[in-house]
């Protein structure tokens, strides 16, 4: 069995990285609202992607509002990609066992 | 085993998200009367080359217009109320594949208007497939309703009016676009009902 990154399957974090994987940048608010995650929850989640090198995290203003620009790093990139691949290969043998099977009397 | 989540519908999201306010469906629609629009008076003119250069130049500087006003309005009014995302930039593969489709869709529109055939509902049926397409894959009912009224308006168009050929097609995006600008508006009066602007806190 092919294994499966903990850092992303937990549901909040591969959301999140489900989200960036299809953005080139979201900002902190866009996040919140498509993950129904608390602000708490959402920063906790963020930091432990950044420290696993998945995401880019930047602090900036738009105007005079701040902002939290968030993207996914090249390592978060192919950390998503094989997590996709593992979990095909995790799916494809119990799609199998579905196959009904013929027996000759 | 499962996925915790529904990778491929939450990797789908931020396209939904792009398209829930309604600026897109208002834009483009603008956009189809513009070019729709400013092609049927371009023929109903005399053909006149300071004319024409004019209205070129007025249509192009409206589309330009529109993509300017397209990106203040979205920073104006989306992404201070439902945040801000930007879509990645389109593949190179995926740029080619447009000009293939629009290429094909042109080629075939020229042969079809020069040996006088009915384009009118191809055009239409093209349209309609499109937005069909776009309802299913991105969940957008008013994508649907885009796809039945392009249909209903390709029949009006050809029972009822004696346009067809050239200024049949253009009154068919005239009236495509007009019916998508419609619908966008309603749709941004619904966004801004759903999602006020957040109030800033004073320090």
């Amino acid at each position: 069995m092919s294994e499966l990154d903990r850092v992303i399957h937990e549901p909040a974090r591969l959301t999140i990285v489900a989200l960036l994987s299809s953005v080139k940048e979201a900002d902190f608010l866009y996040l919140l609202r498509e993950t129904q995650l608390t602000k708490g929850n959402l920063s906790t989640h963020l930091v432990r992607l950044e420290e696993a090198g998945y995401v880019d995290i930047e602090k900036t203003f738009r105007g005079k509002i701040p902002m939290t620009l968030v993207r996914l790093s090249s390592e978060g990139k192919a950390a998503f990609h094989d997590y996709r691949k593992s979990m095909k290969d995790i799916l494809a043998p119990s799609k199998m066992r579905r196959v009904p099977v013929h027996i000759p009397t | 085993m499962e996925p915790p989540v529904d990778i491929d519908d939450v990797t789908l999201s931020a396209q939904r998200h792009w398209m829930a306010d309604g600026l897109s469906e208002i834009m483009l629609g603008l956009l189809f009367l513009l070019i729709g629009g400013g092609l049927l008076v371009k023929l109903a003119l005399p053909r006149w080359l300071t004319l024409d250069l004019l209205t070129s130049a007025l249509t192009a500087a409206g589309a330009l217009g529109l993509s300017w006003g397209f990106k203040r309005l979205k920073q104006r009014i989306t992404f201070p109320r439902s945040g801000y995302v930007a879509l990645p930039e389109p593949t190179r593969l995926r740029w080619l594949s447009m000009f293939a489709m629009f290429g094909v869709v042109g080629v075939a529109s020229a042969i079809g208007l020069s040996a006088h055939m009915v384009v009118v509902p191809v055009v239409a049926a093209v349209f309609a497939t499109l937005f069909l397409w776009g309802g299913v894959k991105y969940k957008q009912t008013s994508m649907l309703g885009e796809a039945l009224l392009t249909l209903l308006f390709a029949v009006v168009s050809t029972r009822f009016t004696k346009l067809s050929g050239v200024e049949g097609v253009l009154a068919l995006m005239v009236m495509i676009g007009t019916s998508m600008a419609i619908i966008g508006a309603f749709r941004l009066r619904g966004f801004l009902r759903a999602n006020p602007r957040p109030q800033e806190i004073e320090a």
